[in-house]
């Protein structure tokens, strides 16, 4: 275990043994940044709930944009850029390493000079549907600020569904249908303002509930039928109760449950299903041997995790990261091997300081490319002459073990 | 018809389209009066922070280390006080 003050924010921090292991092997540097800063700065790179509507240099159509970008950058709508992709119109720069000057400048010049995609704005097509400002979405039909959806129907201000149905303001919620105002909850049909609930049926205004039917203003209910206020009623009493409790206006009825809610305790962590060997974890199921992990799914020997599924030997994955192996500081990337410090790659292997790249094998420094091989600065080269650039620049940037 | 109203949160006009209000009726719940970036704001200070907090057990008094964002306000307990305790008692 080793003990450093970070850069940016002076707070110490601690490397544990596993993780000073697992940059050994990669001869990777030690972090100078604490898990929370580095976290931050991964995020920088991730598409937040934030939309700018610009227009496309091309064919002049309005479209969004998920991240701010320099004023003179080239945006195209997807079509635009498709089409002048494939009629070679498309000015891309493909500089290659230039001995001399150091090579994040070179990179941050190509960052640059490559121009970007936005997303469209779907407005009434054919089939009468209306998707506002989605972000990864399949199959929606009417959906509004939306993000990362699937499969969604209905949906108004969401983020992060999967296989929703008629939902109004959701977070983080999975398989639910019928659903209002949820807050992280999981596979719920027919329910309003839950937080952090597993399975329920029917249920209002419920916190760290599990298997519940018909349950109004409860806490911390296991497998419960027909409970107002944590008490049992009959079916009859029930729904009188319930009816007599919605006639009251929003505002009060929320201030009475939360007047009611304000003595009971709250766990000190959430839903933790099938785990071993792991510390510092929030929202976890079927973990092995992680470390720092939140909201995460069947991960094995890694650490510093936020929002990942199927992660292998890896460590600080931040956002929709779905299987990952032996990587190391990337956000936002699905099946990917052997991948360090990128963003948004997509079926990709062996990649360093990479950006939005798909199909890749061997790639250093690349923007925005798809289906290449052994590029440097998007630049292709033998197999030879890759393998001895990449160790030069290795050294000039100094991207290798030491203790200090 | 789309409806226009003003957060009470921030003073920002918004918007609520006929797709809102439908489902909304659907559902039965009332019509908001923040604009979306305000609810996204209270819905995201509900979940976990990514970071953690010492706070002690609201039973045993224990040190322990929590991710439960400290605007819910309400006491914290252990998971072994939660579950053996709490969880017996209203179950």
């Amino acid at each position: 275990m080793i003990k450093k003050e970070c850069q940016t924010c002076h707070n110490q921090f601690t490397i544990i043994d596993q993780e000073i292991d697992f940059l050994k092997k990669l001869d990777f540097p030690l972090p100078t940044d604490c898990p929370k800063c580095r976290k931050e700065k991964r995020e920088k790179l991730v598409d937040k709930p934030f939309y700018e509507e610009v227009k496309c240099d091309n064919c002049k159509k309005e479209i969004l944009i998920w991240h701010k970008v320099e004023p003179n950058k080239q945006i195209f709508c997807r079509e635009c850029f498709r089409k002048l992709k494939h009629e070679g119109k498309l000015d891309r720069p493909q500089p290659g390493y230039k001995e001399g000057i150091p090579f994040f400048e070179q990179l941050k010049e190509l960052h640059k000079q490559t121009p970007i995609v936005g997303t469209d704005i779907y407005q009434d097509d054919e089939v009468n549907q209306k998707t506002l400002r989605s972000h990864e979405c399949s199959y929606t039909t009417n959906t509004i600020d939306s993000f990362d959806l699937s499969k969604c129907v209905n949906t108004v201000n969401s983020q992060h569904l999967i296989n929703a149905n008629n939902c109004v303001d959701c977070t983080n919620s999975m398989a639910t249908e019928n659903s209002v105002g949820l807050v992280s909850s999981y596979r719920c049909n027919n329910c309003s303002y839950l937080n952090s609930c597993f399975v329920c049926d029917n249920c209002h205004y419920c916190d760290n509930c599990e298997d519940c039917q018909n349950c109004f203003a409860c806490s911390g209910l296991r497998n419960k039928k027909y409970y107002v206020f944590n008490k049992k009623y009959s079916e009859k009493e029930y729904k009188a109760k319930v009816k007599e409790l919605s006639r009251l206006p929003h505002n009060e009825l929320i201030e009475t449950i939360k007047n009611f809610k304000n003595t009971l305790p709250l766990p000190e962590s959430r839903r933790h299903q099938n785990i071993n060997d792991c510390k510092y974890t929030n929202e976890v199921f079927n973990c092995n041997g992680c470390f720092y992990a939140f909201e995460s799914r069947n991960v094995n020997n890694s650490g510093y995790l936020w929002h990942s599924e199927a992660i292998k030997n890896s460590w600080d994955i931040t956002t929709m990261a779905r299987r990952v192996n032996d990587s190391y500081s990337c956000s936002d990337m699905s099946y990917v091997e052997n991948c360090y410090f990128s963003s948004r790659l997509f079926d990709s292997s062996n990649c360093y300081f990479s950006h939005d790249l798909y199909k890749c094998y061997n790639c250093f420094g690349c923007v925005g490319n798809s289906n290449a091989k052994y590029n440097i600065l998007n630049k292709e080269y033998s197999q030879e002459d890759y393998n001895k650039i990449v160790a030069q620049i290795r050294d000039e940037i100094g991207l290798h073990y030491s203790e200090e | 018809m789309s409806e226009t109203k003003i957060c009470i949160k921030c003073s920002r006009q918004f918007e609520i389209s006929d797709l809102e209000k439908d489902i909304r009726k659907k559902a039965n719940a009332p019509l908001p009066d923040k604009c979306h970036f305000c609810r996204l704001k209270t819905r995201y200070n509900k979940l976990p922070m990514y970071g953690f907090r010492k706070v002690k057990c609201h039973y045993c008094g224990a040190e322990i280390v929590t991710s439960v964002p400290d605007t819910e306000g309400r006491p914290i307990a252990c998971n072994k006080c939660y579950r053996e305790k709490f969880l017996t008692e209203i179950n």
